[in-house]
């Protein structure tokens, strides 16, 4: 289940950043340094990660999905109802 | 009837390459409509057509690259009838005609497909010596550089329509040139096949009498058949041409990534001139300032909240909108210059400086910037970028601006002195948003701020209208309400 999750997360940032998409990315680091994504692209990557797990991200969450093991994390939990 | 041509999509734009056609002949289009993406060498633009109506015939094959005004398509009028494929029934032939070889000089009308009756240009006898033609049909005539003394009408009484002067257009002999220059010595067939075939006859040697080119003389037809309803011809040259102008045979497309290699180039160059001419012709001042931003990041936060992912707002979306509304308190920020006089513009087309993956910069145009409420500025703005990065932007899209914003961004720098871009008279820069100890009702506090630069032409504005300028914007931020 994680790995198919990560394997999303690394298709939406392949999919926002394609010239990124061979670069070896530290989990723990943010997302936005390592591949040099600003607010629009971290909107579009938010909003595709949302779209493709049914999982809302609202504003708080942003920075734990800023990170490659956080969005896992945070999209493996249960949706609050 | 009109034509789509190839438009001017950069002012020192010359030549520019169809690379798709999204609409068919017989498709019904709408003024606006998108009807094909031309590669400017800078990027692939979403080009639109400007008059209703259905598209009657593609003259240019994609992957052609041809200058800027070279017809590209026809376009019937709504409700015209489209180019009749049945043959012509002449008027009054005085020399007999026959579906055989007949070679004449002076191109001449044939129906396409098939050739059965060769109409010669003759007047039925009770007829003026002048082909009765109506002003729009004359028009027509004279934009498609067809010499009605040349065209058999076959309206009632003679009268020449839209249709015929279509067709003796089409039936030109392709790669001959427009009127007053050599022609290509051909049988009417040879003429017809060779505009199905995309052939230049004045490549092809002629069998026939002085050497004209018959039927026979063709090159067998592609085995790839050419698209249902279409005889893609090759371009008409303009009346400007002296001499015949070869018709352009469309390369072996380049792979996507040589393309992007010749846009950044091409890009690269583009900005390059343009930023050497600012600064040899503006004289350039700066004023700058620093804003507080909480208080707009905490209405953005509120708004945001409940709100789903799509229709969120971001901090540069605010900065755009707040940029727009003091812009266009200003006269003397928001124009050109030109004709050495500073030109005030009536509207806010406030460009976007949009930092390109892999490098360079492109900056669309939000239009009417000063009428879009704040999410309407972020629906802009989100749009904008996007078909930036994908590199297809719309027709129009990267021109007109009359003040730009560079936008560091969350990873930018501080502070940023930007570089005005001609014929603009100001630009506003704004640095990443940091923390900063701040003076809070006479107490020390943190606040997040960011640092704005104005950068003005000095022939237009000065240091006095630039502050008043960035007051406005601070106001307008610190009651972020009003956005």
């Amino acid at each position: 289940m994680a790995d198919d999750l990560r394997a999303l997360v690394l298709d939406v940032l392949a999919g926002i950043a394609p010239d990124a998409a061979d670069v070896p990315l530290d989990p723990t680091r943010s997302l936005r340094e390592q591949l040099d994504l600003d607010s629009l692209d971290f909107l579009a990557y938010v909003e595709r990660l949302s779209e493709a797990t049914g999982h809302p991200v609202p504003e708080e969450d942003y920075p734990a999905v800023d990170t490659l093991e956080g969005a896992v994390a945070l999209l493996s939990a249960p949706r609050a109802t | 009837m009109g034509q789509f041509t190839m438009p001017t999509l950069g002012a020192d734009m010359e030549e520019g390459t169809l690379l798709e056609w999204l609409v068919a002949p017989g498709a019904q289009v709408h003024r606006g409509d998108v009807v094909a993406v031309v590669d400017t060498d800078k990027s692939a633009v979403d080009v639109e057509v400007f008059e209703d109506g259905v598209v009657s015939r593609l003259l240019v094959e994609p992957g052609t690259r041809v200058p800027v005004g070279t017809p590209l398509a026809d376009i019937a009028a709504a409700g015209a009838p489209s180019v009749p494929v049945e043959p012509f029934v002449p008027v009054e032939p005085s020399v007999p005609v026959e579906p055989a070889e007949q070679t004449v000089v002076a191109p001449g009308p044939a129906a396409v497909p098939p050739v059965p009756a060769q109409p010669v240009p003759v007047t039925a006898p009770g007829t003026p010596a002048a082909p009765t033609a109506s002003p729009v049909v004359r028009r027509l005539a004279h934009s498609l550089d067809v010499d009605l003394a040349t065209v058999a009408g076959t309206g009632a009484g003679g009268r020449i329509t839209h249709a015929d002067v279509e067709t003796a257009a089409h039936a030109r002999a392709p790669g001959a040139p427009a009127l007053g220059a050599p022609r290509v010595r051909s049988s009417p067939r040879a003429r017809a096949l060779a505009g199905q075939r995309g052939v230049d006859l004045s490549a092809v040697a002629g069998s026939g009498p002085d050497g004209a080119v018959r039927a026979v003389d063709l090159p067998p037809a592609p085995s790839r058949p050419a698209p249902s309803g279409a005889a893609v011809e090759p371009l008409q040259t303009r009346p400007v041409a002296a001499s015949p102008v070869p018709v352009p045979r469309p390369a072996a497309p380049p792979s996507a990534h040589a393309v992007d290699e010749q846009h950044r180039a091409a890009r690269r160059q583009a900005t390059a001139h343009l930023m050497a001419r600012s600064n040899r012709e503006i004289p350039q001042y700066a004023v700058q300032t620093t804003l507080d931003v909480e208080p707009v990041l905490a209405e953005l936060a509120r708004r945001n909240s409940g709100r789903p992912v799509a229709e969120r707002l971001v901090l540069a979306a605010a900065l755009a909108r707040a940029t727009a509304l003091a812009a266009a308190r200003r006269p003397s920020l928001n124009g050109t210059w030109e004709d050495g006089d500073l030109r005030p513009a009536p509207a806010v087309h406030l460009g976007v400086s949009v930092a390109l993956r892999g490098g360079g910069l492109v900056t669309p145009v939000l239009r009417d910037a000063q009428d879009l409420d704040l999410d309407g500025t972020m629906a802009a703005l989100r749009g904008a970028v996007e078909r930036v990065r994908r590199g297809r932007t719309r027709q129009g899209e990267l021109d007109g601006g009359t003040l730009t914003l560079t936008n560091l961004g969350e990873r930018g720098a501080e502070t940023v002195h930007g570089v005005i871009f001609p014929p603009q008279v100001a630009l506003v820069g704004v640095g990443r948003p940091v923390q900063r100890p701040w003076a809070v009702d006479g107490l020390l506090g943190v606040r997040t701020v960011v640092t704005v630069v104005l950068t003005g032409d000095h022939r237009a504005s000065d240091g006095h209208e630039g502050s008043l300028f960035l007051a406005d914007l601070a106001d307008l931020l610190a009651h972020p309400d009003t956005l």
